[in-house]
């Protein structure tokens, strides 16, 4: 089966999954106590004005009936409208999604050049002070919440040292005139740098340090196996055995890792965009939720759903690409 | 780099990592959510009063950088999307019919003066020299559709004016209000901002998001959701003067120990809401110092009548025994905060000459073994459990867990469960024993006693949950609303609250303080107790009682 086909296919499975993710959200929304519009009136709202407003928003009618009309809008690409905004939710999503895909997107690259180093080091040097200290880090960042890594960076760095800001995110593309002090298009792009770098930290540390533990462990089983050894025995050097032969056999695990981490940074990203005051879609559920914004809470559980669908996608192609040995089903 | 200034910031950075660890842990425990507005308990924090000594002279110009704790969602006076987040701003850019004082009296604004209530009918009168953003003059026309618009379009206003069944306009200035049956506090109601008719009906879905046209001291300039949202001085304000400040930036920022570090840094010049953990860390500030104020929130903690051990009034005298409220008020709220002893806030009960000292002397001291004997006469058995069920804001977690201590203490078991606010709200109306016997709540309404007491206390009142059925204090609450004489209103509410205080309906616990951090060169800043009158930067238009000042903030730098 080539690669095209089974991503095809991959993609078709995910259908019921998404199906599913939808109908047990709608579902426990619906199972909440209180009503959207109960939220939206009030609590002195008299039961008539409760009506005509659930009416107006189509809540009086029995679940399975809005249930299939929002299966069947949303195949069109309408997903509701926010009651609490009073605009289309996808509206909102693509207002949100760059901001949270660019602080993902950093985080993960911050994680990854970081804990793929240090993962090498410190299997290479077993035992040793490096590796120790290695070990430390990791165990702090995997048993630290983020929203305490972030107030911690504010405090340091934002309120003592006033090295950098601690509220919102510059987008690179975000016009030179609403950005302070910038005059140039390399002004923005500094400020982005800048805001980017605690949220980033904050979110990317978890995981920095899950990547940095799986990274030691599959290369220390791969630098004790017999062709390793025998490579050894042949006199390659240790940094060759290590880039040529190990490295890339030692990366199944990691890669695993990454496509889970991708979800807890999704989880992640809510609270850092609280802490930081990023406007993306961490808050926007939050917000949901809150509100009860039953349209919105579909729409961005949704999204999360699609995420999680491509990340675990992106994994399995990836395998492929990194041990040949991997076929899929049907290959010759 | 030198070696003092490397010094100094090695200094700068042992200083900040020692203390990250104590402030951090602070500033972790202390996350203030955005809460909806009708859930009324503020992580504000007290202590001084306003610091507005004014050093030098108020001169024009300027821009404000505020921070809110959470972002306006619409700047719409006929819709309620964004709660008191967005009605802080609507306050600068739309004119209400009639506002409030300093001293929560009711003031003209738009209105010639206050309108007086013959029946269920009354005349309103505006003031023809009012004009909108864009120079039409504000019409009773235009009074007439906003306040048509909420009923309308089913916003949350509606029920302040579903009472009202005509509004006839007879001129440019003179509007004629009928009401379905006599109402007094509906000049209350019409303490609300006005919309431009012809604008808005071009696009009601866009006013407050796209369009902005009101008659107050501020225009919107930007405004965008959840990022920021910026305003200019209206230099043709119709109003006495106009506002000192060219511009205000407000900001939103949930995270508090982020609104304290933006303060320190300089990027916002004032910000909203201080929690009591950096109360200390503001004042310290060398350039920047709290202001604070009371509000006009009710906390209360509320027994079920309707069934159950507290629907008798032994049990809840008991209960009021076994709980030392000022020790957890002192404890839990101040400087948030303080003791509350009546359903009306003080500074309404003061407005109205109640006797404040006299129901503040009703309440018990704790007395376990009082508390015992009320509990034993009342043949409240062995295993009985009190259930009290409380929202997620941490304050009244405290207080709850105080009252359920007391409680064990006597002899009895209490359970306080923690619910997420919407269902609490599911619950605690339930009227069933087996759930609740007791539940925690906040209020906070217009500066009206009948705000306060008929929709909270009433047995038909809208919040009911503690069904608290007394015919004579039902009477007098009704009575109360379509009496029109202020002294014969004063006479019923206070026999209704006397009432109240010797049945132990509810057991009153504390009020909110308005805080926030501001800079020192923000001149004139004042708290006002209507908390969406906040932050009170202009209000001489307010200036209508000699007792009373407005308000005009400017900037010394």
């Amino acid at each position: 089966m080539s690669h095209l086909r089974y991503t095809i296919k991959r993609l078709l499975q995910a259908i019921p999954v998404l199906i599913g993710i939808t109908s047990i959200t709608f579902l426990l929304i619906n199972a909440m106590p209180g009503s959207p519009v109960e939220v939206m009136l009030g609590p002195t709202a008299s039961e008539e004005l409760i009506a005509a407003a659930e009416e107006r928003y189509g809540f009086n009618q029995p679940i399975h009936v809005r249930y299939v009309k929002y299966i069947l809008a949303a195949l069109g690409g309408d997903l509701g409208r926010s009651i609490h905004y009073g605009v289309p939710v996808t509206t909102k999503i693509l207002e949100r999604l760059p901001v949270t895909l660019l602080l993902l997107a950093s985080s993960f690259a911050f994680a990854l050049s970081v804990a793929i180093p240090l993962g090498i080091v410190s299997a290479r040097r077993r035992n040793q002070p490096v590796d120790h200290g290695s070990r430390v880090v990791s165990l702090i960042g995997v048993s630290t919440p983020n929203f305490w890594i972030g107030l911690l960076l504010i405090i340091v760095f934002g309120y003592h040292l006033q090295v950098l800001p601690s509220n919102g995110l510059v987008m690179p593309l975000t016009p030179i005139s609403e950005v302070e002090g910038a005059t140039s298009r390399l002004d923005v792009l500094v400020q982005t740098v800048r805001s980017l770098i605690m949220p980033t930290i904050a979110l990317g540390t978890l995981q920095m340090a899950a990547v940095s533990r799986i990274e030691r462990s599959s290369m220390l089983e791969v630098l004790g196996r017999d062709y390793i050894n025998l490579a050894r025995a042949f006199g390659v050097k240790e940094s060759v055995i290590t880039r040529k032969h190990a490295f890339r056999n030692a990366q199944l695990p990691v890669v695993t890792i990454i496509g889970l981490q991708l979800t807890s940074a999704l989880g992640g990203a809510v609270l850092t965009e609280t802490v930081f005051n990023i406007n993306g879609m961490g808050r926007l559920i939050i917000q949901a939720v809150r509100t009860q914004d039953y349209a919105l809470i579909m729409g961005t559980t949704l999204f999360f759903g699609v995420m999680f669908v491509i990340g675990t996608l992106l994994t399995d192609l990836t395998y492929a690409y990194l041990d040949p040995r991997v076929t899929y089903e049907g290959e010759d | 780099m030198p070696e003092n200034d490397w010094q100094d910031n090695r200094r700068k950075f042992l200083q900040a990592a020692a203390s990250a660890g104590l402030v951090g842990l602070a500033g972790c425990t202390g996350g203030d959510g955005t809460e909806t507005p009708t859930e009324t308990d503020s992580d504000s924090s007290g202590g001084d009063d306003d610091t507005d000594a004014q050093t030098s002279t108020p001169m024009r110009g300027g821009s404000l950088k505020f921070a809110q704790t959470s972002s306006p969602v619409e700047l719409d006076p006929v819709n309620n999307n964004g709660g008191n987040y967005s009605i802080m701003l609507k306050n600068l850019v739309y004119s209400p019919v009639l506002g409030y004082d300093r001293n929560t009296n009711l003031v003209p604004i738009l209105a010639e003066e206050i309108p007086t209530l013959e029946g269920n009918e009354f005349t309103l009168n505006l003031d023809s020299d009012a004009t909108f953003h864009n120079g039409d003059q504000v019409t009773a026309e235009d009074v007439k559709y906003t306040f048509e618009a909420t009923v309308e379009e089913q916003t949350s206003y509606a029920s302040n004016f579903s009472i009202v069944d005509t509004i006839d306009v007879e001129d440019d200035t003179t509007a004629h209000f009928t009401l379905t049956e006599p109402y007094v506090p509906i000049l209350h109601a019409i303490a609300h901002p006005v919309a431009p008719k012809s604008v808005r009906e071009e696009d009601p879905e866009g006013f407050g998001i796209d369009t902005f046209v009101g008659s107050g001291p501020f225009e919107v300039t930007d405004f965008q959701e959840n990022e920021k949202v910026t305003m200019a001085g209206w230099d043709d304000y119709w109003g006495n003067g106009s506002p000192h400040l060219d511009e205000v930036t407000f900001t939103p920022i949930n995270e508090p120990t982020n609104r304290v570090t933006q303060l320190q840094t300089g990027e916002q010049d004032v910000i909203n809401r201080i929690p009591p953990q950096f109360w200390s860390t503001v004042q310290n500030m060398s350039d920047a110092d709290v202001i604070e104020g009371p509000s006009l929130s009710y906390q209360f903690a509320a027994f079920n009548q309707n069934e159950g051990e507290c629907a008798k009034r032994d049990v809840r005298l008991a209960i009021d025994h076994c709980v030392d409220l000022d020790q957890a008020i002192e404890q839990y709220i101040k400087p948030g905060g303080g003791r509350i002893y009546s359903p009306v806030p003080a500074s309404v009960a003061e407005a109205w000459d109640m006797p404040l000292d006299e129901w503040k002397n009703s309440w018990s001291d704790k007395d376990i073994d009082r508390a015992k004997e009320l509990f034993e006469s009342a043949g409240v058995p062995d295993d009985w459990t009190c259930n009290i069920i409380v929202s997620s804001t941490e304050k009244r977690r405290q207080v709850a867990v105080s009252i359920a201590n007391g409680i064990q203490e006597a002899g009895y078991d209490a359970q306080v469960q923690y619910l997420d606010f919407a269902t609490m709200l599911d619950r605690y109306n339930s009227g069933d024993a087996s759930q609740v016997n007791m539940y925690l709540l906040g209020w906070t309404r217009a500066p009206e006693p009948d705000r306060f007491l008929y929709e909270l206390l009433h047995i038909d009142g809208a919040f009911q949950g503690q069904y608290y059925d007394n015919d004579r204090f039902n009477e007098l609450l009704a009575e109360a609303r379509v009496t029109t004489d202020r002294d014969e209103r004063r006479e019923m509410y206070i026999e209704a609250i006397n009432l109240f205080v010797e049945d132990r309906v509810h057991l009153p616990l504390y009020y909110t303080s308005i805080s926030m951090g501001v800079k020192n060169y923000v001149q004139g800043l004042k708290t006002h107790p209507v908390s969406t009158y906040n932050p009170y930067l202009y209000g001489d238009r307010n200036n209508t009682h000699a007792d009373t000042e407005g308000s005009n903030v400017w900037m010394d730098q």
